[in-house]
């Protein structure tokens, strides 16, 4: 039942006599060693590959043979294969479709109207599909090319191709060896705004430099070049030739050169702008000439140069290999390889394709959907980091282009393709588990939620030791590297103004109180105001006693006396709050976490476990446990080895000497250190991995979604 | 001559360049569709009683009644002239109103009420006019019918049969002769020339198939041939040379316009000729024979879903078997046609359960209802290969000479309007299909009919006997009944029932030939039972005897619930017309295709908590009802819609091959 012989619209088509428009122009080819013959659609790029029947088929289309005649003819030439009902139908719908069918009836006038409003709406229509290359054409370049033609006719000789060479080749080898001061700091360079100017004014003219290429190598083999016109590429205007003529030239290196001499042209270009770059003194030409090997360099290689975009790289592949439509085709395998493989239909039809040809579709068209994706996030995301609002747009485009699209027609070759036909109801089954399982998989299953962060081996609050006020330091009360235990006396500051105010202070509540002693009985109005003197005087004194006895330091818990430089520090003034040293002991030891603002919400209301790796030794893992979780945020972190500066990664605000404010509020999340952890990590950095417990892969998407639009506008 | 000016003032419509004179195809798209279907299911139109367009008829009434018989003509004849140069003016209207309700008054004996102005106002506006079942349908399509065929068009009322064609047509008859206009009747097996002349007559009343039929002649007749050639044609051999059947699309007023135009238009209407098999028998018997030498699974596999194919190893098989033969046995194409074709007929068709033997000749049998279906064919050559297996008579292929779909076909006239009874769910569709708007028009009395508790039962032979007693107890009381089946067969169990209960009954088989319409006319009598089947439904006027009247009018008893909800509504429609007494129930059973059909599952699980034959809970089994009918209604839809799509892929791919040939 592959095949069915038999078409109900048969009947429409029976008695016409069709015949090929006379302008209609069959091409044979020869492609991996088999014989195409090729009609052209005249609106370009479109091929239509006849089997050989069809051909046999197209050559009786004279216009004065039925095409029930010729259908019978067909079948009664016996050998090779026959055509059925339906690919006789298929091909008179696609050649009228292709505007190169006559037939003896009068034209459907309601139709022809309808199919012209068609075409014209078609332009919006891809606009609105893909408004990332919106083409506008606006001349017609071939009687100027036509002209010039002759004059340029030897670049695409031997000779051109070896003046190219003399050019090009030294300039790799020069690239090479400056390649340090060109890649210099390229992105300021590029990007900054006096930049920018000059870019905008070299970018058009390389680009059309490199589209006369194209209409040129077009023109010089004889394929006319009607069309010229200015492509929006994300909304950049680019200038764009038609040289889809090109596409009938029998030879493929023709027909790849074509393809390549855009790029050709702009590798020249390069060439030539670093022999100016390299002589002229640093100016405005040596700036032009850097462009030009920005755009025309870079931009080649990575856009035009690539065969998995439709561009100039897909093209000369394709014809390279032989394998025209290559894209189209290597959807169509795929489908088919799922209709048969998947949903178990038998019956649907085998495309044609040789086995080299399969391994070529097999590894193209899921790479080149891969990098679709990838460079569209990556427009995305850059998009999004200028202009939040187009961001946002181009996402919702790019979802559904890459994603809303895609389904759409799986959707609706599950529902409505003919192949399937006797198979529908185990397609759609087994669509709908798949759909299930992954909904299931992206909401249901439940997947580990991490997230990561940066912190620093550090002390708690209560092991270090500062002065309680200025002074001088005198000695130390207990020897550092001694054990103490909480509350012993550590050292002794000395402020000389300290104790002769105390001494003043003392002096003046005893004279105060002699003062109130002797008046007491005798006057008591005079008592009372006196009493009122010795009671400040004596206030004074008490805040002086305590000021004076926070020179001396306790130890505010147990652990072994530490300080940097212990010997040095007898006669070393310390102010109010200073360092002087630590009380370390083992187990007392934290890991001070730096949250980032996006996460803090998760540490805070998920906290599972904590894993940290040192970052000494990444090889180990210990798990911590938490501390404290900080009430707000600060914006100052506790090390500057945590900041970009200090080879961190949470960023700082470059005016700050020493690299500890932050550009963003971060929160301190404290964790204990492990027991395994050896104490001289001290200061250390630390990764440190939180595990959140477990969610959905939906629910983790749609936080992180719903984080990034919060903190976009500012909520 | 034929003038339809007056149908296309101000109303912006593109004519076809066809042979007559028809609307273009508007090319619609799917968003547009979508959208008007959408605004229908929002915004629905209903009349309102006292509108001022009847106002001012009511106003001319007077004036118009003073006039003699000729002067009416002669009013009517001026009004209609200015409509040629006006359209169909709302103050031209009523007033030609004004004058066929008089003319209808003095010739029929019936004054159209203000309800059916507004329905006659909605058709000639192109719209739907949706009146309760018993409001006089026909009567108020006579004053669209008179209106445009005195303005010149040819007006086409199209019924859902050749029996209601002729009556309706033999009914207004009078009328029509008052104002000098002439009626055609087409039918089924009247000859080319007899149809011609007909359809050139300015009312025609014909049934949608006959007039779908005629159109295909047409356009295989006259092929490409457009509108001046066929002018010239004429002048060059004067008049009467033979062109179209059809004098063109002007007006059709479609009767029960949701039945015609919705639910008949799930398949494209086909006309083809059987032409003598090309292959020859030979051919045939060779095919059934090697197919029957082939191994199952090695040469060939059986799917589940009723297929059958040949494998890798069948093929070569294959091709070693048929060596030897000529022909088309050399294409291996041919080979895996003809081969496929042979297992299906022997693996897949089996005597007595897809297709019987009747006089030599292989017919086919309805899997579902268990029918034959004597005029159906199977697909190109597994019929003839049956045929060959069956060892009968090789019959020719059928050829397909010319399609359409409903949906193109009505179109196509330049206005297209309907009546129904039933309208409300396939409002949206209407307006989707045919951009065709529904108005729904206020009863003229306010309805007595009483909807009894529904019955449910287990079995269909419990419901049978609680059927036959219920007609026996209500037909005892002096009342008519009507019980509506859905097959010849369920009529003819309920009537052994009835029978063997000794009870009178007449048995109505859907024929609606003259015998059946006398018996319509008897079937309001007192203490009379008549057992009919649905399709008697749509049409039917049972006029009750007074005494019937006064004990209570018509009684229907609904003994299995249709697909649809409207066809239901439909018989219970059939009582308590006009204003006067009626009541209706369903007694039905779990067993009924319906239920069996589109809730299984629901049926099975609910079973084992029914309570012997008693009346569930009414919410339940109306809700079981409704989704069960919803869900027919959606499959349905869904089939009508994908005929329209292919119909417009079909016709998009095909552009090349000229208009007629479509």
């Amino acid at each position: 039942m592959t095949r069915s012989l038999f078409s109900s619209s048969w009947h429409s088509v029976a008695d016409l006599r069709p015949r090929l428009v006379p302008q209609a122009r069959i091409h044979r080819h020869v492609y991996r060693g088999q014989v195409w013959h090729v009609v052209q659609d005249q609106t370009g790029g479109r091929y239509h590959r006849l089997s050989p029947a069809a051909y046999n088929l197209l050559l009786g289309m004279d216009g004065t043979q039925s095409v029930q005649q010729l259908w019978e003819k067909a079948n009664q030439s016996g050998d090779g294969d026959a055509c059925t009902q339906n690919e006789i139908v298929d091909l008179l719908v696609q050649l009228h479709a292709a505007d190169l069918l006559q037939a003896d009836t009068n034209p459907d006038s309601a139709a022809l109207f309808e199919r012209y409003r068609k075409k014209r709406s078609a332009t919006l229509k891809q606009f609105l599909l893909n408004p990332m290359s919106l083409k506008l054409p606006l001349i017609d370049p071939d009687p100027f090319l036509v002209r010039w033609a002759p004059l340029l006719a030897w670049c695409f000789t031997r000779a051109g191709g070896l003046l190219w060479l003399a050019v090009v080749l030294p300039a790799l080898v020069m690239a090479g060896q400056h390649w340090p001061e060109l890649t210099r700091n390229m992105s300021d360079q590029v990007l900054s705004s006096s930049n920018l100017l000059v870019m905008a004014f070299v970018f058009p003219i390389v680009k059309l430099l490199h589209e006369l290429g194209h209409a040129f190598a077009s023109r010089v083999w004889g394929g006319p070049v009607h069309e010229m016109g200015v492509m929006f590429l994300v909304f950049a205007p680019v200038p764009y030739v038609n040289a889809s003529a090109s596409s009938v030239f029998p030879s493929k290196w023709r027909r790849a050169v074509v393809a390549a001499a855009g790029m050709l042209v702009e590798l020249f270009l390069a060439a030539l702008a670093l022999y100016v770059w390299l002589l002229v003194e640093p100016g405005v030409v040596r700036a032009v000439a850097y462009n030009v090997m920005v755009v025309a360099g870079v931009s080649t290689l990575i856009v035009n140069g690539n065969p998995l975009l439709r561009y100039d790289g897909y093209y000369i592949l394709t014809d390279l290999i032989e394998m025209p439509n290559l894209a189209q085709r290597g959807q169509k395998y795929l489908a088919y390889l799922w209709d048969r493989y998947v949903f178990g239909a038998h019956d649907v039809d085998e495309p044609q394709e040789g086995t080299a040809e399969r391994r070529w579709l097999l590894a193209y068209t899921p790479l080149a959907w891969c990098y679709r994706v990838f460079v569209t996030v990556s427009i995305m995301l850059f998009v999004a980091g200028q202009f939040f609002i187009f961001g946002v747009l181009i996402a919702l485009w790019g979802l559904v282009s890459l994603i809303g699209m895609p389904i759409w027609k799986a959707y609706k070759h599950v529902v409505r393709s003919p192949g399937l036909q006797r198979h529908r109801v185990r397609a759609a089954r087994i669509s709908l588990g798949l759909a299930a399982a992954v909904l299931f998989l992206f909401f249901v299953v439940p997947l580990p939620l991490h997230s990561r962060a940066e912190g620093v081996v550090w002390l708690p609050d209560q092991a270090i030791v500062r002065a309680g006020g200025n002074g001088f330091f005198r000695h130390w009360l207990i020897e550092p590297g001694s054990p103490v235990s909480k509350g012993e006396a550590l050292f002794e500051l000395e402020d000389q103004l300290l104790s002769t105010e105390l001494e003043v202070a003392r002096a003046k509540v005893a004279e105060a109180e002699a003062k109130y002693r002797s008046e007491q009985f005798v006057d008591q109005a005079k008592a009372a105001l006196s009493g009122r003197q010795l009671e400040q005087e004596e206030a004074v004194l008490a805040k002086l006693e305590e000021r004076a006895g926070k020179l001396v330091a306790y130890a505010e818990t147990d652990g072994v006396l530490a300080a940097a430089v212990s010997q040095d520090m007898p006669g070393r003034y310390l102010k109010k709050g200073e360092l002087a040293g630590y009380v370390l002991e083992r187990n007392s030891l934290i890991v001070r976490v730096v949250v980032p603002q996006s996460n803090i919400d998760l540490v805070r209301a998920y906290f599972r476990s904590a894993e940290l790796r040192l970052a000494d030794r990444v090889g180990a893992s210990h798990s911590a446990t938490l501390v404290r979780t900080p009430a707000g945020g600060v914006e100052e972190l506790p090390t500057p080895a945590l900041g970009v500066a200090g080879g961190g990664q949470i960023p700082t605000v470059p005016s700050d000497q020493n690299g500890v404010k932050t550009t963003e509020r971060v929160f301190l999340v404290d964790l204990a250190l492990p027991a395994d952890v050896p104490s001289t990590a001290f200061g250390e950095r630390v990764h440190v991995r939180f595990g959140h417990g477990w969610e959905p892969l939906a629910w983790q998407g749609f936080r992180r979604l719903r984080q990034l639009l919060l903190s976009h506008f500012n909520v | 001559m034929s003038d339809a000016r007056a149908l296309l003032i101000g109303r912006g419509i593109e004519l076809g360049d066809g042979a007559y004179l028809e609307h273009a195809d508007q090319p619609t798209h799917a968003v547009e569709e979508w959208l008007r279907a959408l605004l229908a299911r929002l915004a629905g139109g209903t009349a309102k009683r006292d509108s001022s367009f009847v106002r001012q008829v009511n106003a001319l009434e007077e004036e118009i009644k003073a006039l003699g018989d000729d002067a009416l003509r002669a009013a009517m004849r001026a009004v209609t002239a200015q409509m040629q140069t006006a359209g169909f003016r709302e103050d031209l209207l009523a007033r030609a109103f004004a004058i066929v309700r008089e003319a209808s008054r003095r010739t029929l004996g019936m004054r159209h009420h203000d309800v059916q102005l507004l329905a006659g106002q909605a058709l000639l506006r192109g719209r739907i006019a949706e009146m309760a079942t018993g409001e006089g349908k026909t009567l108020a399509a006579t004053l669209g019918v008179c209106t445009a065929a005195m303005a010149g068009a040819a007006v086409h009322v199209v019924t859902v049969n050749d029996y209601l064609a002729e009556r309706d047509a033999e009914d207004n008859t009078p009328l029509f002769a008052f104002f000098g206009l002439s009626v055609g009747v087409v039918k089924q097996d009247m000859s080319i020339d007899d149809r011609r002349s007909l359809y050139a007559r300015d009312v025609v009343y014909v049934s949608n198939k006959e007039l779908t039929f005629d159109y295909l002649k047409d356009r295989i007749a006259l092929g490409a041939t457009i509108a001046s050639q066929l002018k010239l044609r004429r002048l060059s051999r004067g008049r009467g040379t033979a062109d179209g059947i059809l004098r063109g699309l002007h007006v059709a007023i479609v009767d029960e316009a949701d039945s015609v135009l919705i639910d008949e238009a799930r398949t494209p209407l086909i006309i083809s000729e059987t032409l003598p098999d090309d292959l020859g028998e030979e051919i045939y018997q060779q095919a059934i024979s090697v197919a029957g030498q082939l191994q199952p699974r090695l040469d060939y596999v059986q799917g589940r879903q009723r297929d059958i194919w040949l494998t890798a190893a069948g093929e070569s098989t294959v091709a070693g078997l048929v060596k030897d033969f000529g022909g088309v046995w050399k294409s291996p194409l041919w080979q895996k046609e003809l081969i496929g074709k042979a297992l299906s007929a022997l693996h897949m068709f089996q005597r007595d359960q897809h297709y019987i033997i009747v006089e030599n000749k292989v017919q086919i049998v309805d899997e579902f209802t268990g029918r034959v279906m004597p005029d159906r064919t199977w697909e190109r050559g597994l019929h003839q290969m049956i045929e060959a297996k069956e060892n009968c008579e090789i019959t020719g292929q059928r050829r397909t000479l010319s399609q359409i779909t409903y949906q193109r076909f009505f179109g196509r006239y330049l206005l297209l309007a309907g009546m129904t009874g039933t309208a409300e769910e396939v409002g949206p569709e209407l307006k989707r299909v045919y951009d065709l708007d529904v108005t729904r028009i206020p009863t003229h009395k306010p309805t007595r009919r009483l909807r009894l508790p529904d019955q449910l039962f287990r079995t269909s032979d419990e419901r049978w006997q609680a059927v036959a007693a219920r007609a026996q107890l209500v037909a005892e009381e002096g009342r008519a009944v009507l019980v509506g089946t859905r097959s010849v067969e369920a009529s003819e169990i309920l009537s052994q029932l009835l029978v063997a209960r000794g009870v009178a009954h007449t048995v109505l088989n859907a024929r609606q030939d003259k015998e059946e319409a006398d018996a319509v006319g008897q079937a309001g009598m007192a203490g009379r039972i008549t057992v009919a089947t649905n399709m008697a439904g749509r049409g039917t006027d049972i006029k009750l005897a007074p005494e019937v009247e006064e004990r209570g009018g018509l009684h229907v008893i609904l003994t299995e619930f249709h697909e649809s909800a409207r066809v239901d509504r439909q018989l219970f429609g059939r009582s308590a017309r006009q204003g006067n007494p009626g009541s209706v129930e369903a007694i039905v059973s779990l067993g009924d295709e319906l239920f069996q059909r589109y809730t299984p599952t629901l049926v099975r699980l609910g079973l084992p908590f029914l309570p012997g034959a008693e009346t569930p809970n009414a919410l339940l089994l109306k809700g079981l009802v409704r989704y069960a009918q919803s869900k027919a209604e959606r499959q349905n839809r869904r089939i009508r819609l994908d005929t329209i799509r292919r119909d417009r892929q079909w016709l998009k791919a095909l552009g090349f091959v000229g208009g007629e040939r479509k």
